[in-house]
């Protein structure tokens, strides 16, 4: 696909060029007047704000695509493209629609590398100061504070985005970035409608480049981040499965791993694949053999009640059997309330967390409930029964269809024997798939660290 | 029988005689909590070792750990020992007649100074757990909030007694046991002989047996009184809660009404004279202020509350006359407030176990009788019934009706007494503790000039120093207070009111905001309120608006209120979130709140699973691997040399300023270029390893408000740290650096690990530097060898296994915290 200039754009005004420092020494010249990294991370509030670009209250869009070109020709090494009025030039309080672009290129760079490098600047740009960046890609709300208005141009914000790339990622050669902002005088929302059609068209490549499984790798990975408090624990990452923190994902745990061979992220090789249902793999055995310090020798990654990995204490959320309907709740970390099991889920956080490996309890982050491997071991989603309200209402998407209706929720009860009552009544599919004769068949959980009886 | 000797830890069975030393007595607290509350996987990896209401040398193996690392330096002048009679003597030039060593006496000393420190709080916690035993009985149940399990139940008392306290009954139990201890390290402190270091570990104790008995006070507020808890709401309702309403300052009083004060640690006086009001429908006629923690409590239970000011300023604020009636007990600091409260006319009831100047004891009188006494003209009375104080005050102030006059000086009389001073002399300037230049600002007043004392008495500590040393007698106080006055109209402020506890379930929300640095740390603001007062407002906001999570508790919370508005006029607490996140300021509440403050109870708990319940030295050791720092500014009573020794003993970094730190004279620095003294024991072999000099002092005084900015960072650093953590810290440390002085830090290079923990923003310029004035190999945005500090050229790989931790090792500093199976077996 083409870069935006050339087809999407070719009716657009000229714009303006600037040529960023493309030599090392120099990359970070002349940021020195802006405040940078996490810390800034601010939320800009109306009265403060100087320029708006998209946001819930406009029927337009801003949007951002990041991705890499194969092309080295389409990407002129440090060139901004800017079309529109620059942060400087416009009224204070003016909102307007708008997208922008940054193609990189490098020898060694692969489409894996993508979501790395994006993570990358993403994460980067949240910590720029005066500079609010929420949403997702294709639906942008950035806010510029007045206090850097006169400070802050689209160039330097490019500059600070092409700095963070050189200097994060060696593979980078090249990157270019473009800017629309859809002023009336240049042209208005009429005027940005068209790149940002080449801008949806763009997500789905990148997008479709994503979806991979565990079957298409041949390499897992494994993170100890939580080791130096929990020294038995060890989270498997898959392009499925999530680490329960939910702050890393498989291609930025595979490029962690190359750029820091010191560091906490390590290869694990899947070796042979001995139950696809639950996911226990060879190699995850013997790697987490390796890394629990020889105290727990089998893992399936897919199965929160048989063999679950190990948990920290910074899960998201968790999943826990019920017995009494020999099914599995789900409770994420905000909710105080009393869960079927009788206890709170700070209480199940507490003895579930330290690294140990708790048959029927398993730490999990809300993104990683997406998954299609999600507790496929257990029998996936047909064996939950029950999870907050609010946990409901947020993953409403990633809930089959048919079972929706069929799920308790804590305003209907935290009571064992009436949710048991509830899934006969709602005909809820455990009862005929894992019950026998209308009645549940309690599993006899091993203690934390045994083995389950051989089958 | 035998239920009670063993324990099932998972399928652990578990002899509870191999988990503490002697178990008669307390096998079922041991059973709790192996049963109740310990991990499994802990268990299995660590066993369990126990310390149930221990005494200081239970734990001592531990504080030696601590203090061989960060030596005791003492700045104390004391070389002479008088503490019995075959003395005195001089130790400056031999040992004493026992055999006393100088730097043994300045431990001892630093000891008594710790003991004295908890005095004042041991009794206002007795005062309160008696009163709540009389009113609700032993069998009241004690709990700070339904979101709290045995897991984060009021950690300062659990980690230290191992006692889940579930009543009133097992409140009193470990006040007792507080109360104990405090004797037998009094008692140490006088006839104890032993090593610095075995003194400065019972300073540590001093320190946790405060904090248990200000955990217990904040318990019974909870459980009994009706306080507001955090952990009684929901976590997403906590961004906002306490809502920063309550009024801080003077312009906030009702001028038609009269005001009643509540001065000193205890809050039980305003506590039933606010009852009492509420029951005769008085809530709307009497003003109710507070001085001193006694402030910090009244908005927890009563929103009209007004806070005036902290402790160390409670004469001062009586001087200025706006109180009809002022009732007081003891607090942190001895301050003759009768004889200032006589002064500006108001009537003064004494509420403490003993006497103060000529009152008499008027408990076993009518209320009628003492009401009418002192509406007669009696100036004060002395009542050691708080129900009864209550009630005085209360139908006092109804029959006085408001304030008409008020104390201080006019601009007339001001300008008489300050025109007595003499061009020619300048005693009070030297007489001056804060060198305040006195002479200026009362002369300046002489020709109508308001403005230099309206400066200078926001640094004025009331010592009256200056008036001793004046020759023309000038009052220079009641000028200081007619300055105060001409600025009552503008003080009015708002804060948050204490939340108390911090619930796991919302501290493990921010605990990757840690690891990542998103917040460079977590911080515990305390301050007395006083040194000069602007300081600790923008401490609060500087270190806020970069992102860290800062805890306040103590008097200190007001003042920052008072001394920080942005821009726009809105006031601190309503610019931060009082949520546990990054850019938060949270009030955990009064001078007993400081005990709550430590969330690193909780981050062990969280990520380790390490136990609370009798395991100072494992949360210790947990703590030192984290991002924590306590910082005490002000001029500080005693009692925080307890508590920064108490933090420091849960491996929280102390650092003091501007001038208390000087006057207690005993600091736990490090010494980064003794290298033998930083290592650790590595979790995978057991070995010792070598690591960066972090964190540098576990107590550390720093004279400027900027130097303490800039040594907080310095404090943040850890061993565990991740790549994207001290990328951030080391980002946070040089932007203050330059700021403050213009350069990078001395020492910056031994914080490198690899080119990844160098800030993006700096990466390619650092690496530059360390290549060519450091002598390592690096290029672009690369290293590809590091000089180890032995002068080795290393590759990565080699110098990640000989400097520092790798990233995600469990390591620690007590032996006896290895994993059990790289422990070395007895003898």
């Amino acid at each position: 696909m083409a870069v935006p200039e050339e087809e999407a754009v070719s009716k657009l005004p000229a714009g303006r060029i600037f040529q960023l420092p493309t030599d090392l020494d120099h990359l970070w010249d002349g940021l020195d007047d802006i405040g940078l990294g996490l810390r800034w991370l601010s939320e800009v509030k109306k009265a403060d704000m100087h320029l708006e670009l998209g946001g819930p209250k406009w029927d337009y869009k801003m949007f951002s695509v990041f991705y890499i070109e194969e092309d080295p020709e389409k990407v002129p090494d440090g060139q901004v493209k800017l079309i529109g009025p620059d942060i400087p030039e416009v009224k204070p309080g003016t909102s307007l629609p708008g997208g922008f672009t940054i193609r990189i290129y490098g020898k060694e760079l692969t489409q894996a590398h993508q979501g790395y490098v994006s993570r990358q600047i993403g994460t980067a740009l949240q910590g720029l100061e005066g500079f609010m960046l929420f949403g997702s890609p294709d639906s942008l709300w950035i806010r510029i504070n007045k206090d850097v208005a006169d400070r802050l141009t689209f160039a330097k914000i490019s500059q600070f985005c092409y700095a963070t790339a050189k200097t994060l990622v060696p593979q980078v050669d090249a990157v270019s970035f473009f800017w629309v902002i859809g002023d009336p005088e240049v042209g208005g929302v009429e005027m940005v409608n068209p790149v940002f059609e080449w801008a949806s068209e763009k997500f789905k490549v990148i997008s479709a480049k994503e979806l991979y499984d565990d079957e298409d790798v041949d390499m897992f990975y494994g993170c100890t981040i939580c080791k130096s408090l929990a020294p038995n624990h060890a989270c498997v990452l898959t392009p499925s499965a999530l680490p329960y923190c939910g702050i890393i994902g498989y291609d930025s745990a595979k490029v962690t791993a190359e750029m820091d061979p010191e560091g906490y992220v390590f290869p694990i090789p899947k070796g042979e694949c001995l139950d696809p249902e639950a996911g226990h793999y060879t190699g995850v055995d013997e790697a987490i053999w390796e890394k629990c310090n020889h105290l727990v020798n089998r893992v399936h990654i897919y199965s929160s009640i048989k063999y679950p990995t190990t948990n920290c204490g910074c899960f998201e959320a968790a999943s826990f059997y019920i017995p009494d309907v020999d099914g599995i709740g789900l409770a994420m970390r905000r909710y105080t309330k009393m869960t079927p099991l009788g206890i709170k889920f700070s209480t199940l956080a507490g003895t579930i967390s330290g690294g140990a490996q708790n048959h029927g309890f398993k730490g999990l982050s809300i993104a990683g409930m997406s998954s299609p491997n999600f507790l496929r071991g257990d029998g996936g989603w047909n064996r939950v029964v029950w999870m907050p309200s609010d946990l409901k209402e947020e993953i409403a998407d990633v809930i089959p269809e048919e079972l929706y209706d069929k799920l308790v929720t804590d305003e209907e009860t935290v009571d064992a024997a009436e949710l048991k009552q509830l899934l006969i009544e709602r005909g809820h599919p455990i009862t005929e798939v894992f019950w026998k004769n209308g009645e549940p068949q309690p599993l006899q959980i091993p203690l934390p660290g045994e083995d389950w009886p051989e089958e | 029988m035998d239920d009670n000797k063993y324990a099932q830890v998972g399928p652990h069975r578990v002899d509870i005689g191999e988990v503490v030393r002697d178990p008669r007595g307390i096998e079922d607290i041991v059973k709790e909590i192996l049963e109740k509350d310990f991990v499994e996987s802990r268990y299995a990896q660590f066993g369990a070792h126990l310390n149930i209401l221990p005494d200081a040398a239970d734990i001592a193996d531990w504080d030696h750990t601590l203090l061989s690392r960060y030596e005791p330096l003492y700045m104390l002048s004391a070389h002479i020992c008088r503490d019995c009679t075959s003395g005195p003597c001089n130790l400056n030039s031999a040992s004493g007649v026992c055999g006393l060593e100088g730097d043994v006496l300045k431990a001892k000393l630093s000891l008594r100074k710790a003991c004295r420190g908890c005095l004042v709080q041991m009794i206002t916690s007795r005062d309160i757990v008696n009163y709540s035993l009389k009113i609700f009985g032993q069998d009241h149940p004690c709990s700070m909030g339904e979101l709290l399990t045995m897991s984060d139940h009021c950690p300062p008392i659990g980690t230290l007694s191992g006692i889940h306290v579930k009543s009133l009954n097992d409140l009193d139990r470990v006040l007792a046991y507080a109360e104990s201890q405090l004797s037998k390290l009094f008692q140490a402190s006088f006839t104890g002989t032993g090593t610095v270091n075995d003194f400065e570990s019972m300073v540590m104790h001093a320190g946790s047996v405060l904090l248990l008995a200000m955990g217990v006070a904040e318990m019974a507020k909870v459980s009994c009184f009706g306080f507001v808890s955090a952990a009684n709401h929901q976590i997403d309702q906590l961004d906002n809660f306490p809502p920063a309403t309550s009024a801080v300052g003077w312009a906030a009083i009702e001028k038609d009404k009269p005001v009643v004060a509540f001065v000193g640690d205890s809050f039980l006086p305003a506590w039933t004279a606010i009852q009492h009001m509420r029951e005769n429908e008085q809530v709307e006629a009497i003003e109710v202020c507070g001085v001193g923690p006694a402030a910090d409590d009244i908005i927890r239970f009563y929103d009209k509350g007004r806070v005036i000011g902290p402790m160390t300023r409670a004469a001062r604020a009586i001087r200025n006359g706006v109180f009809n009636v002022v009732v007081a007990g003891p607090g942190c600091i001895p301050q003759d407030l009768f004889t200032e409260s006589e002064r500006a006319n108001s009537k003064f009831i004494w509420t403490g176990p003993n006497g103060v100047s000529k009152l008499k004891d008027r408990t076993d009188d009518s209320v009628d009788k003492m009401v009418a006494d002192l509406l007669k003209g009696e100036s004060g009375i002395w009542i050691r019934d708080v129900e009864k104080a209550g009630q005085v005050a209360v139908r006092l102030a109804g029959s006085l009706g408001p304030n008409k006059s008020v104390f201080a000086l006019d601009d007339q009389d001001a300008a008489r007494l300050a025109s007595k001073c003499s061009e020619k002399c300048d005693l009070c300037f030297y007489a001056c503790p804060n060198s305040l230049q006195v002479p200026k600002a009362v002369r300046g007043i002489a020709g109508g000039d308001w403005a230099t004392m309206a400066g200078l008495e926001k640094g004025c500590y009331f010592c009256g120093k200056c008036e001793e040393a004046c020759p023309e007698n000038v009052q220079v106080r009641d000028l200081v207070v007619a300055a105060e006055r001409k600025k009552a109209e503008q003080d009015n402020s708002v804060m948050r009111a204490g939340r108390g506890p911090l619930p796991l379930t919302e501290i493990l929300q921010s605990a990757f905001s840690m690891v990542w640095g998103n917040a460079p740390g977590i911080v515990v603001l305390a301050g007395c309120g006083d040194a000069d007062r602007d300081e600790i407002g923008w401490l609060a906001h500087e270190l806020t608006r970069r992102n860290c999570i800062v805890f306040l508790a103590g008097c200190g919370a007001a003042e920052i209120a008072r001394n920080y508005q942005d821009k726009k006029g809105k006031h601190i607490f309503e610019l931060y979130t009082s949520s546990i996140e990054p850019r938060s300021l949270i009030n955990c509440g009064g001078c007993a709140a400081i005990s709550l403050a430590n969330n690193m109870y909780m981050y062990a708990r969280a990520a380790g699973g390490i136990p609370l319940y009798g395991g100072i030295p494992e949360v210790g050791e947990g703590s030192l691997y984290t991002t924590f720092s306590l910082l005490l500014w002000g001029s500080l009573p005693e009692r925080m040399h307890a508590v920064a020794a108490g933090y420091a003993r849960l491996g929280v970094r102390v650092v003091m300023g501007p001038n208390s730190g000087w006057n207690w004279g005993r600091y736990l620095p490090g010494n980064r270029y003794d290298r033998s003294k930083w290592f650790v024991y590595h979790g995978d072999d057991g070995r010792k390893r070598e690591t960066e000099p972090i964190p540098e002092h576990l107590i550390i005084p720093v004279e400027t408000k900027e130097e303490a900015l800039t040594m907080i960072p310095r404090t943040f650093f850890s061993t565990s740290e991740m790549r994207e953590g001290r990328a951030a810290r080391l980002d946070f440390f040089f932007e203050l650096y330059r700021l403050f002085y213009g350069e990078l830090p001395e020492d910056w290079q031994l914080f490198i690990r690899s080119h990844l923990d160098i800030p993006t923003r700096h990466r390619i310029r650092l690496i530059k530097l360390l290549d060519e004035e450091f002598g390592w190999e690096g290029a672009g945005i690369k290293l590809n060898k590091a000089r180890n500090r032995d002068g080795k050229l290393l590759t990565l790989s080699e110098f990640n296994t000989s400097y520092g931790m790798e990233l995600g090792r469990y390591h620690c500093r007590l032996e006896r915290l290895l994993p059990k199976h790289l422990r070395k077996k007895d003898g």
